[in-house]
């Protein structure tokens, strides 16, 4: 796996079908703090020996920041093992990352830092409760959060500055 | 200083627990769906910039599987600020029954 490879792999899901014996794939957040710095190599023939305990302990030593499935997908060929896996990273940080970068500081850290802590302690009390749908809820809800914190504030400031500019006119 | 009907919400929120800190997701649960979670840290944000809130990361052991929230607290000027909200606005509601 070349160095290109790996920054398209820069997302929240990853998808890697079974090719001929061996999957590898790497995962990339370093920028995120402790809580989800993750550098993970898999191979196909290391995975497919796992036992579903293993698995499971797998997924705590992940700390509920990756979710790991085995899904059966169709392979091109014949003699590839008919399995994919697929990777799921705590949900929002990618968007949470990406509007980080164009807002100002401040409303990151007391803004949006707070949905995405909020957020993920939701989304990991679903998932310990066993309640997936409030899990599959959550996770796309912190996200509206985050685009209607920004775009709220966006709309919410330039209504100030007009305000300020209409009270030094008159 | 001037604030909002939601801004005294939480506000009243924090008043309530007596000094105690609070989540914003704590003031969202008690808020009977008035506060919603897109919106709470905007509000406690600009409280804190206007001084009427303080607030702290909480603290997490190394091993915590996600990352820290804040912790909420009035300060003595946002208890000031409400007392004087709630004067007004009942002021302003006593006024025409009064007339």
């Amino acid at each position: 796996m070349d160095g290109n490879e790996v920054d398209e792999k820069k997302k929240d899901v990853v998808f890697a079908e079974a090719d001929a014996r061996q999957i590898s794939h790497t995962l990339l957040h370093m920028d995120l703090g402790p809580y989800f710095v993750r550098t993970d190599k898999f191979h196909f023939d290391q995975y497919a020996n796992l036992s579903a305990a293993q698995l499971e302990s797998y997924e705590m030593f992940l700390r509920q920041q990756v979710e790991v499935r085995i899904e059966h997908l169709p392979s091109k060929r014949q003699d590839a093992p008919k399995a994919a896996i697929k990777l799921e990273i705590a949900p929002g940080h990618t968007l949470h990352r990406w509007l980080s970068s164009c807002c100002p500081r401040r409303f990151k850290e007391n803004v949006l830092d707070e949905l995405l802590a909020t957020g993920t302690l939701m989304y990991q009390e679903a998932l310990a409760a066993g309640d997936s749908r409030a899990a599959f809820r959550t996770r796309y809800a912190m996200r509206f959060w985050m685009l209607r914190a920004v775009f709220g504030g966006f709309v919410t400031g330039a209504f100030s500055l007009l305000g300020q500019f209409r009270r030094k006119s008159e | 200083m001037n604030i909002t009907k939601t801004e005294a919400l939480v506000l009243q929120q924090l008043v309530s627990v007596a000094g105690s800190q609070l989540y914003g997701l704590e003031m969202v649960k008690a808020s009977d769906g008035h506060l919603k979670m897109g919106s709470i840290y905007v509000i406690l944000d600009r409280l804190q910039r206007k001084g009427f809130v303080e607030s702290q990361r909480e603290e997490l052991p190394p091993d915590a599987q996600r990352p820290p929230r804040r912790l909420y607290k009035i300060t003595g000027t946002g208890t000031r600020v409400l007392h004087a909200f709630e004067a007004l606005q009942m002021a302003f509601v006593a006024e025409p029954t009064g007339a």
